[in-house]
């Protein structure tokens, strides 16, 4: 299989907060979504691939190039929207791409100026009067005039009203049909991904939890509902977060077969997972490295 | 050079391009208002020089942009490169303006600003470009590992530690007659050393900087100071997280 993004060991350390040694990888043609709590690495990730922050230890090859040694080259190739787009607020959009095509040997001004159309951008109108989502709008515009394969957003869709955020990821399911695109984007919002994504990827405190297909989560993942009873030595090992309450117990399994068996008889319903309920119970479960602390 | 560092270049100029008229107007206001006193028209012409070609890095810094652009194809270096190249580009303006502008006002006032003709001279635009051209090569570094606020903060602090004793050094190396201080001095006790050695340096600017061979001295130095300032500028970009 050909892989737009391969991320090996990658260890990143700041004062207070460090991404360990994450590994995954993103085949060419597919959409990848990367979850996880507040502070769980995700735009860290990001950072990382684009060569704004620099790792600790690790390597990131984008297709196939190490992304330091071929940096030029790999970024080229690659379009980008940042959480928080840093535009020069005097300028008008024209003016913005007309710094930001120099930069790229293969923009192309009318596929710009098309987007924008499309998007309903004012090309006249100075980025300071956009709101948010018009900032992000021409960010989406500038990464895909100058044919990106590989596509990085952080958060695209928060800002964005259900409208603009509904064509977003059907443009970024028509992107990836040409089998050579691919897109790999941080986001809260999960339910998007569960519309578009064919991977996830799921940091929390830095560390890799899994990085899986959807279809793998939605088959093997799911929450399971009982009674205060359902919890016991013998089906504790089944959960990876719980959320109790003085009238049952709510709990995320990742096999949901093995759920099945242990359960039987215990009066508890096993339901279908949703992504948001999944960031939502691993939030909940204690990581080794935690578990590890308290002992 | 690579295209993302004329680019960057084209970037700096273009993102400027707004502030060039009122800056040239405010420059030759100020030339204008010390055009009395030779050294310090010299001095306020390179300041403004500096400020303007460290425009574009305060605008940068106002808007956040540095993630952005090291996103974008190209690498630390060719970016450390291009602004090296803009800051080039707006010290020469600024050399041109000067020069242009101590012309005009000698042919307008004449005889009032009879000493600024000597800056129309190797001598003056050696002057001028010393001191700009230093201070470009010494703050940039200082704005590539500290980012813009913090590295003006450190390049003050330094600079005026360094060029305090710098004076003190330059004072007993000239002529004691050529740094003598007038019996009834306003200059406090402890700054004696630092005014005899700011009159050393103008009787050495005086008396040496016009020659050819001190000009080429001063180039080599220059050349010298330029490559490691980029070099240094490079390694502390290249590790520095955005």
């Amino acid at each position: 299989m050909e892989y737009a993004l391969g991320i090996t060991n990658l260890r990143k350390e700041y004062p207070g907060f460090t991404l360990r040694d994450v590994s995954f990888a993103l085949p060419a043609g597919h959409i990848m979504g990367l979850i996880g709590p507040n502070g769980a690495g995700k735009t860290t990730v990001v950072k990382l691939i684009l060569n704004i922050v620099q790792r600790t230890a690790g390597r990131i090859e984008v297709f196939g190039l190490d992304s330091l040694a071929a940096e030029a080259a790999v970024k080229s190739r690659t379009g980008f929207v940042l959480d928080e787009m840093p535009f020069y607020g005097y300028l008008n959009i024209d003016a913005i791409a007309s710094i930001l095509a120099p930069y790229y040997k293969t923009w192309n001004r009318g596929r710009f100026e098309e987007l924008c159309r499309e998007f309903e951008l004012p090309r006249r109108k100075r980025v300071n009067a956009l709101s948010r989502g018009m900032k992000m709008k021409l960010a989406l515009a500038v990464a895909l005039s100058h044919g990106a394969e590989l596509i990085l957003m952080d958060e695209p869709t928060s800002g964005l009203d259900p409208v603009f955020r509904r064509e977003l990821l059907e443009r970024l399911s028509g992107l990836i049909q040409d089998g050579r695109t691919s897109v790999l984007f941080s986001t809260h919002l999960t339910s998007d991904l569960e519309r578009v994504a064919d991977y996830i990827t799921c940091l929390r405190d830095g560390e890799l939890v899994f990085s899986t297909t959807r279809d793998e989560i939605l088959e093997n993942w799911a929450l399971v509902k009982g009674g205060p009873d359902l919890l016991d030595p013998a089906t504790r090992g089944l959960f990876r977060g719980v959320r109790q309450s003085p009238y049952g117990v709510t709990a995320l399994t990742s096999d949901k077969e093995e759920a099945w068996r242990r359960l039987a008889g215990k009066d508890a319903v096993i339901e279908r997972l949703r992504l948001d309920d999944l960031v939502f119970f691993l939030a909940q479960e204690e990581s080794p490295r935690l578990e590890a602390w308290h002992e | 050079m690579s295209s993302p560092a004329f680019a960057t270049f084209r970037k700096d100029l273009r993102i400027t391009r707004v502030l060039w008229a009122p800056m040239i107007f405010s420059y030759y206001v100020f030339l204008l208002m010390f055009m009395n006193n030779v050294w310090v028209y010299l001095a306020t012409g390179a300041c403004l020089a500096f400020v303007a070609a460290a425009t574009a890095l305060g605008i940068d810094d106002r808007y956040q942009t540095e993630p952005l652009f090291a996103a974008l194809p190209g690498t630390r270096r060719s970016l450390v490169a291009g602004r090296y190249l803009a800051w080039g580009a707006v010290t020469a303006a600024g050399l041109g303006l000067f020069l242009a502008f101590t012309v005009l006002v000698h042919q307008a006032l004449g005889l009032r600003t009879a000493r600024l003709a000597s800056f129309v001279s190797l001598k003056g635009a050696a002057a001028f470009l010393v001191g700009t051209v230093l201070a470009g090569l010494i703050y940039l570094p200082f704005y590539f590992r500290f980012g813009f606020w913090r590295g003006i903060w450190i390049f003050t602090a330094a600079g005026f530690v360094f060029s305090v004793a710098g004076l003190s050094v330059v004072g007993p190396l000239v002529p004691a007659e050529a740094c003598a201080m007038t019996p009834v001095s306003l200059v406090p006790q402890p700054f004696v050393g630092t005014a005899r050695g700011l009159r050393a340096l103008t009787w050495l600017i005086d008396g040496y900087l016009g020659r050819l061979t001190v000009v080429a001295a001063f180039a080599a130095g220059l050349a010298l100071l330029v490559y490691l300032s980029y070099r240094l500028s490079v390694r502390f970009y290249e590790k520095r997280d955005l």
